[in-house]
């Protein structure tokens, strides 16, 4: 009786979760499997057809490895400043209190928001950023208009605000270690270096891979900030696997092509997913 | 002599940190409050509200109703499926074969970019003529409220005290009511907490916005601020006041989420 209403009681998040995750994930590798534009309403069987014709896109593999690039290059950068910060505010100082709200603040800001926030600063003309190089008498810098630059400066936008979730998490790590582990490596005359390696970074290994995990998840799904920012430009520089899947499939509504690179994106990903549930799962 | 560089040093670094954290926010709300030119006059005290008095002109406030409205719903609606879920996956006899999976599942699902997910559904819902819909798009972000919800709440249920339940339990009273008269208010911080969650996800999420809405009227305001984006520098002022306005909610919660965010992130 017990059991039966436990169920119950499961049944519709469980159905509503099945629908918003299973359904899609089989409806993906369907279409995929398919030549299916929304438009002209063609719909037939083409086998792995799509799959071949993504791997002879040259846009397609440019977005895999922009993703690539930025996500690996955004998740180390975050998790190194997210230590560093974590490090030097854990040291006793006068107002340590007061700045860590403010250095969590920028992850109280929407991607959107974070968006325009960057559009302000780094605009060619108007921007903050040129602005200030040109007082320092510096060459102001196309940041979002030249090809070098452009995942460069999507890579800082993102650091600056996904750093604090990690420097939250390495925080909250460091004051959970006992302060007299430190104390007596500091009598024993380690220098801080060896304290930090053999103390700080072992106890710190799961919150490590905590941040390495979360971020690299998070970074590999891209798309906010260079639809809003670049549109995937200049010249494909930031292009994305996101912005390629919404491009294919809602612009010019080849749901077919799109769908064989939503499953492509999902079985890179996966290997990622499945290690990140285990370590949290079994924590 | 070493302390004292040490210290200099620290100083350095702290005022670095903040530097770096700070001017992003320090310049939009800058930008929101002057006029042309005057955002480069920067100690200067000229203030003006006409930035956002111009928005409410362009009807801003039907936005707002909008994204209200949205994240209002997809939060009810998620609380409603993942209360009694997490109370029974916490706290009842099931199979601990589909505990575990479920349990798993729900994370998984957080870790699927939304952009995989969002065709096959796009496909349905533009097949039902359903798109364009605040009600639907509030269905579709329980891809990440619902997920969300179910994980954190089931952590907050397992930490409730199990004794109350023990005594309720041998007084004859059925799970049910233990759920509504003795759970529900043990763990009413841990539902509030995920509400506030839900309400900001909703409140600020892009993609499924941008992807299921299409007529102005329906518009939210992440959407809108998207379009002032895009207008190459035409409204900037515009611009920075509505990302001010949409972000009061998050800075208004800020230590309280920053609480629950380490926890939500360290919880066994």
């Amino acid at each position: 009786m017990s059991k039966k209403l436990a169920f119950f009681l499961t049944l519709p998040s469980l159905l509503l979760i099945i629908f918003l995750t299973v359904y899609p994930i089989f409806g993906v590798f369907y279409f995929s499997l398919h030549k299916y534009n929304l438009i002209s309403g063609e719909f037939t069987f083409s086998g792995i057809e799509e799959y071949k014709e993504l791997l002879n896109d040259y846009l397609f593999k440019v977005s895999v490895q922009n993703t690539i690039v930025f996500s690996v290059l955004a998740t180390f950068l975050q998790t190194l400043l997210g230590l560093g910060i974590a490090v030097i505010v854990n040291q006793k100082f006068p107002g340590r209190r007061l700045i860590l709200p403010l250095i969590v603040l920028p992850n109280m800001f929407s991607v959107v928001v974070v968006s325009s926030m960057w559009k302000l600063m780094l605009d060619p003309e108007t921007g903050l950023v040129n602005h200030v190089l040109r007082l320092m008498g510096f060459q102001p810098l196309p940041w979002l208009t030249s090809v070098s630059l452009a995942l460069p400066s999507i890579i800082i936008i993102d650091t600056w605000q996904w750093t604090p979730i990690c420097f939250l998490i390495f925080y909250a790590g460091l004051q959970s270690i006992p302060r007299e582990i430190y104390e007596a490596a500091l009598i024993d005359g380690a220098p801080p270096l060896t304290t930090f390696r053999r103390i700080t970074l072992p106890m710190l290994k799961s919150h490590i891979a905590l941040v390495l995990l979360l971020r690299s998840i998070d970074t590999f799904r891209l798309f906010d900030k260079v639809y809003l920012l670049t549109g995937g430009g200049p010249a494909n520089a930031t292009e994305t696997i996101s912005l390629y899947i919404f491009k294919t499939g809602l612009i010019f509504w080849e749901i077919g092509k799109a769908s064989a690179a939503s499953f492509i994106m999902l079985g890179i990903i996966i290997a990622v997913s499945i290690v990140y549930v285990r370590e949290v799962i079994l924590r | 002599m070493r302390i004292s560089l040490e210290k200099v040093l620290l100083g350095l670094a702290v005022a670095l940190i903040l530097l770096w954290t700070l001017s992003p926010i320090y310049w939009i709300v800058n930008v929101s409050l002057k006029v042309g030119l005057e955002v480069y006059e920067v100690f200067s005290p000229k203030f003006s509200l006409s930035n956002y008095a111009k928005l409410l002109e362009e009807g801003f406030a039907r936005y707002l109703v909008n994204t209200v409205y949205l994240a209002t719903l997809t939060t009810f609606i998620s609380l409603i499926l993942s209360v009694p879920a997490a109370y029974a996956i916490a706290r009842l006899r099931m199979s601990e074969f589909f505990k575990r999976g479920f349990l798993a599942w729900t994370l998984f699902a957080r870790t699927i970019p939304p952009i995989v997910l969002i065709l096959p559904i796009y496909v349905m819902f533009s097949q039902l003529k359903l798109l364009d819909n605040l009600n639907i798009v509030a269905l579709a972000y329980q891809i990440y409220t619902l997920p969300f919800s179910l994980w954190t709440l089931i952590g907050f249920f397992r930490e409730a005290p199990k004794e109350i339940e023990e005594a309720a339990l041998i007084d004859g009273a059925d799970p049910l009511r233990i759920l509504l008269e003795i759970m529900l208010p043990v763990v009413m911080p841990g539902i509030v907490a995920t509400a506030i969650f839900c309400l900001l996800m909703s409140w600020n999420e892009f993609l499924y916005a941008v992807i299921l809405l299409q007529s102005l009227k329906n518009y939210t305001v992440p959407l809108v601020i998207a379009s002032y984006i895009s207008e190459w520098g035409v409204k900037w002022g515009e611009m920075a006041a509505a990302g001010i306005i949409s972000s009061l909610p998050m800075l208004l919660f800020t230590s309280y989420v920053q609480r629950y965010m380490v926890l939500g992130f360290l919880r066994k």
